[in-house]
């Protein structure tokens, strides 16, 4: 009761995502729930973290198409993939979402330990935000070393650090913890959004539904409240 | 609406897509997702004969 009534006075309250770059509904998903979180004047009180979780840890370090990509995992022809595609790219594009379908895939490890670092500096959530925007919009190359530095740059991180990041193994203890602690937790998929440590979603909810765990972690909108 | 498991409360709704955590296979889940998308953006419709019920990232 203490503790609700702590929340309820504005509190912070910590929002994990644990995500992977390739996921599509990761990207919806994190846009449903920033549009819940806007939709309260309260927005301030809520802090997205990043949680890494890996999708395809056996994927290769060299680019592959999509499809491609979907084929070595899974088989299946790129006429299947292609649907697909165009099916996600549909949603998306129905929420003001940019989907490029000429994405191009690899092992997200690397972007992963960046990602930890950025977490240590506070900025985990603004950097993995922008290069998957980037990503899904075919603007942003993540797998290129200047593309990710440029992108911390630009969210208030060191480059340069960055860059010794990406020829080192720093990190990656992290990056695996966190996806054992995701399957832990119960995340039967991903995007998998834990709230306060006390909610949780797996996959991709509306902004309804997230509207509505936040108001069971964080109490009901201020402006809704009874004085 | 949820579940406990290990004190943290899992959400039972139905979610819109997710990303398997162990094969990384991508699913839709409710066909409604996808149909009412692809009304509403000519371009992604495009000659998609069905809605199939999964997707890959």
């Amino acid at each position: 009761m203490v503790e609700q009534a702590a929340r309820s006075k504005g509190s912070r309250v910590i929002i994990e995502v644990w995500a992977d770059l390739g996921c599509p509904w990761c990207y919806v998903g994190k846009h449903r729930l920033q549009a819940a979180i806007s939709q309260r004047p309260d927005a301030h009180r809520f802090k997205i973290m990043m949680r890494s979780f890996e999708l395809d840890p056996e994927a290769p370090q060299e680019l592959e198409k999509n499809e491609e990509s979907f084929i070595r995992t899974h088989g299946g022809t790129a006429a299947h993939v292609l649907q697909a595609e165009r099916q996600m790219q549909a949603v998306a594009r129905k929420e003001g979402l940019e989907y490029s379908l000429d994405r191009l895939n690899a092992n997200t490890f690397n972007l992963h330990r960046v990602v930890q670092y950025a977490n240590d500096q506070g900025r985990g959530f603004e950097f993995f935000s922008d290069v998957q925007d980037g990503f899904f919009a075919g603007t942003l190359n993540p797998y290129n070393s200047d593309a990710l530095a440029g992108v911390a740059e630009s969210v208030g991180l060191d480059g340069q650090r960055v860059r010794e990041i990406l020829t080192s193994n720093e990190y990656a203890d992290r990056v695996r913890a966190d996806r054992r602690e995701g399957v832990e937790l119960g995340a039967t998929g991903v995007p998998f959004v834990v709230l306060d440590r006390r909610m949780a979603a797996p996959g991709a909810q509306k902004v309804a539904v997230y509207a509505q765990l936040l108001e069971q972690v964080a109490g009901p909108v201020p402006s809704e409240r009874v004085s | 609406m949820s579940k406990a498991k290990d004190g943290l409360q899992i959400v039972a709704a139905p979610a819109s897509g997710w990303c398997d955590p162990h094969t990384g296979v991508c699913h839709i889940d409710t066909a409604d997702e996808a149909a009412s998308a692809e009304a509403n953006n000519e371009d992604a419709a495009g000659d998609v004969p069905d809605v199939p019920d999964a997707t890959d990232r």
